[in-house]
């Protein structure tokens, strides 16, 4: 759950489509500090078979990965 | 004068229906050239042709409207400029090629690399009819490895290692062929189901899945055309590219030693059997 973790921004990607869904990831985590959270809102599907990956190829560290329900999933970010 | 259109083909020129006139077909290797190359290509186009290119299906480029008069004079300033004439005919043609695991997030094998190496072997090499290669960096197939005579393809096959699994689900997810199933506590993996494609492993967080091989998986006898026919995959991963290009050898020497004239591959096969293939490829073990 992402109480476990002190979440500095949240985003909700479940509105936009690729490549928008990562390109908001990216430009939320270029705001950040090192060391901060991120928590993402992305749908099941497209979203959530390339935004994680593309975070990982970046070398940010994926914390956890909530099942939200209704096909909404909640990624926790750990910006490098 | 006779002309020996037999051996302009041979050089690549493919004669055009306005008598006289070639479209010159230049060597390229999985669809990438050098740019500097490019611009003195074009350079040429208008010199010798009408100041065009043409791209052609298999990633080549051809200038069109070159006349017989200029041949000599234009395959010299090309070669100045580095640039090779392609072939045509019963021999190995253009390799191609996707951008694989350099350029691509969902290459497995370095496929210019791949490409480059194949071409350096086998290009121009006389068979029973033309023989086209195509290397691709995973299943997604963009280099349609399942329509060429030899399709290359990336492969792994993952292994799951629960140690510091965070149970996130996310395999399960980007699993295309559905082999992947993550209950409450435990991870399913049916690899009668994968697809080799490697996403949980490019995908995992804390990286529980993977490569366990990681190798080319050999497609073979595939042909567009008035007929087509896909090629069949080899039931295996090959997992050393010594190892990739021993079975394109006795492929190769299969296809010379049961193909007839004029018969593409996939023909040979389906006379001869892929059964007796496998036979002579098992025998490299």
């Amino acid at each position: 759950m992402s109480e476990e973790f002190a979440i500095d921004k949240k985003i909700d990607i479940t509105k936009d489509v690729c490549p928008f869904t990562f390109v908001k990831v990216k430009i939320a985590l270029d705001g950040m500090e090192n060391g901060q959270f991120l928590e993402v809102d992305l749908n099941k599907g497209e979203a959530m078979k390339n935004v994680p990956r593309s975070i990982k190829d970046e070398g940010h560290k994926i914390l956890k990965i909530n099942d939200k329900g209704d096909g909404v999933f909640s990624v926790i970010v750990k910006k490098k | 004068m006779t002309i020996d259109y037999k051996a302009l083909k041979e050089g690549g020129f493919m004669r055009q229906k306005d008598a006289g006139y070639f479209s010159l077909r230049l060597h390229l290797v999985g669809g990438q050239i050098d740019a500097d190359k490019m611009i003195r290509i074009a350079e040429l186009s208008k010199k010798y042709g009408k100041g065009y290119l043409h791209l052609t299906t298999r990633q080549g480029v051809e200038i069109p409207y070159v006349h017989l008069d200029k041949v000599t004079a234009i395959k010299a300033e090309l070669a100045e400029a580095g640039v090779e004439t392609g072939v045509c005919g019963p021999r190995v043609r253009t390799v191609i090629a996707c951008q694989g695991e350099e350029v691509c997030p969902r290459g497995m094998i370095d496929c210019q690399d791949i490409g480059q190496k194949i071409d350096k072997k086998y290009y121009g090499q006389k068979l029973p009819h033309k023989f086209k290669f195509a290397v691709t960096g995973c299943p997604a197939g963009c280099a349609k490895p399942e329509e060429n005579d030899i399709g290359v393809q990336g492969a792994i096959h993952p292994k799951y290692d629960s140690d510091g699994c965070s149970m996130c689900g996310l395999c399960q997810e980007v699993c295309y062929s559905g082999a992947i199933e993550v209950t409450e506590d435990t991870v399913e993996f049916d690899d009668t189901k994968c697809n080799l494609c490697g996403e949980c492993v490019k995908s995992c967080p804390m990286d529980c899945w993977r490569p366990e091989v990681l190798g080319y998986i050999l497609f073979v006898g595939g042909k567009m055309g008035k007929k087509p026919r896909l090629a069949d995959a080899l039931p295996f991963i090959i997992d050393s590219e010594d190892e990739l290009f021993s079975i394109i050898d006795v492929t190769l020497e299969f296809f010379n030693k049961h193909g007839k004239p004029r018969e593409r591959f996939g023909t040979t096969l389906d006379r001869v059997g892929l059964k007796k293939l496998m036979a002579d490829i098992e025998k490299l073990a």
